[in-house]
């Protein structure tokens, strides 16, 4: 009696469309893609420019390296995600040093210097940054970000773009 | 009436039947387009660069057997280096001036081989998408180690 009853509505549900479709080869392949995807996600993050910065695009087919991130778009200037300038006061500013950032870098050298030590490795010789730059900003703002980093002690400096296919 | 009856079998701990799929079906339907966007297609590459520091902005230019200098000024790609003139390039159209600066990097390189060097002297106001496409020109033509210099103190 219940099969019967069962039977009539599964009947009905497949005149509707539905149906029962089997679908656990469906979600297995789901399931691969989705772990796939996340895996690089996540590996991929440190790379994933903030919304507002268009990368140029380029040649270049260097991977990038895990580092301290400047990313400059339109209107700031973000150290690590955190704005630390805006470029209108960079452009108007007279000096090639940009004093915020250059305060902020040296927070994070001492942070470095500091993990370094907990972890014995001793002093950090060489300081590796990345600019995310949007690609319409102005040369003069690249060059005192450059400048600055270069100021302190962030000697091997990386530009990021876009892979052209 | 029916709903409540299909649930009531399901609590029953013998019958292993249907799983309930559809909640995690729509979970993966909206993850994996948005994971999708955002990782699998943005390639991000990086290029070392030099420093436009004080000391490389301010070194004698005869230091260097060959120093090669690619200016980008507004309406002109130009090329300088020692022992050879200036050399223009109209960026009336941009395509074409892009692969007469190639053209012209290659020439030199050959010319002089074991440059690896360029010094690209931009303006202030240079876009940095045109540096990086002039880098790769210059990666391209055989010169991977790109300075970046501003103009003033390269007034010729």
């Amino acid at each position: 009696m219940r099969t019967r009853e069962r039977r009539h509505k599964r009947r009905l549900i497949g005149a509707q469309g539905g149906g029962s479709v089997n679908l656990i080869s469906m979600m297995d392949i789901l399931t691969v893609l989705l772990l796939f995807l996340l895996k690089s996600y996540v590996s991929g993050e440190v790379m994933v420019p903030p919304p507002g910065v268009r990368l140029p695009n380029s040649t270049a087919d260097q991977s990038p390296q895990t580092s301290l991130v400047v990313a400059i778009d339109d209107n700031q200037i973000l150290l690590g995600g955190d704005r630390v300038a805006s470029i209108p006061e960079v452009v108007n500013s007279p000096n090639m040093e940009i004093a915020p950032l250059a305060e902020q870098l040296q927070a994070a050298s001492r942070q470095q210097d500091e993990l370094a030590r907990r972890r014995g490795e001793g002093e950090v010789k060489t300081r590796a940054a990345t600019i995310q730059g949007d690609k319409e900003i102005e040369f003069r703002v690249l060059q005192k970000v450059m400048y600055t980093l270069n100021q302190n002690g962030y000697e091997s400096i990386a530009l990021a773009v876009l892979q052209k296919s | 009436m029916a709903r409540r009856s299909r649930r009531r079998q399901r609590a029953k701990p013998h019958v292993a039947g249907e799983i309930e799929l559809m909640p995690m079906m729509n979970v993966f339907i909206s993850i994996i387009p948005l994971l999708l966007m955002s990782a699998a297609f943005v390639q991000v590459s990086v290029i070392q660069a030099s420093l436009p520091s004080a000391e490389a902005v301010a070194a004698p230019a005869n230091e260097t057997p060959l120093d090669l200098t690619i200016f980008i000024r507004r309406d002109a790609y130009a090329v300088q280096g020692n022992g050879m003139g200036t050399l223009a390039y109209p960026r009336g159209d941009a395509a074409a001036a892009a692969s007469q600066l190639s053209d012209a990097l290659r020439d030199i390189v050959a010319a002089h081989p074991g440059t690896k060097e360029v010094r690209i002297v931009s303006e202030p106001t240079t876009r940095y998408e045109e540096i990086i496409q002039v880098m790769d020109i210059a990666r391209a033509a055989g010169l991977p180690e790109a300075a970046l210099a501003d103009g003033v103190a390269e007034a010729s």
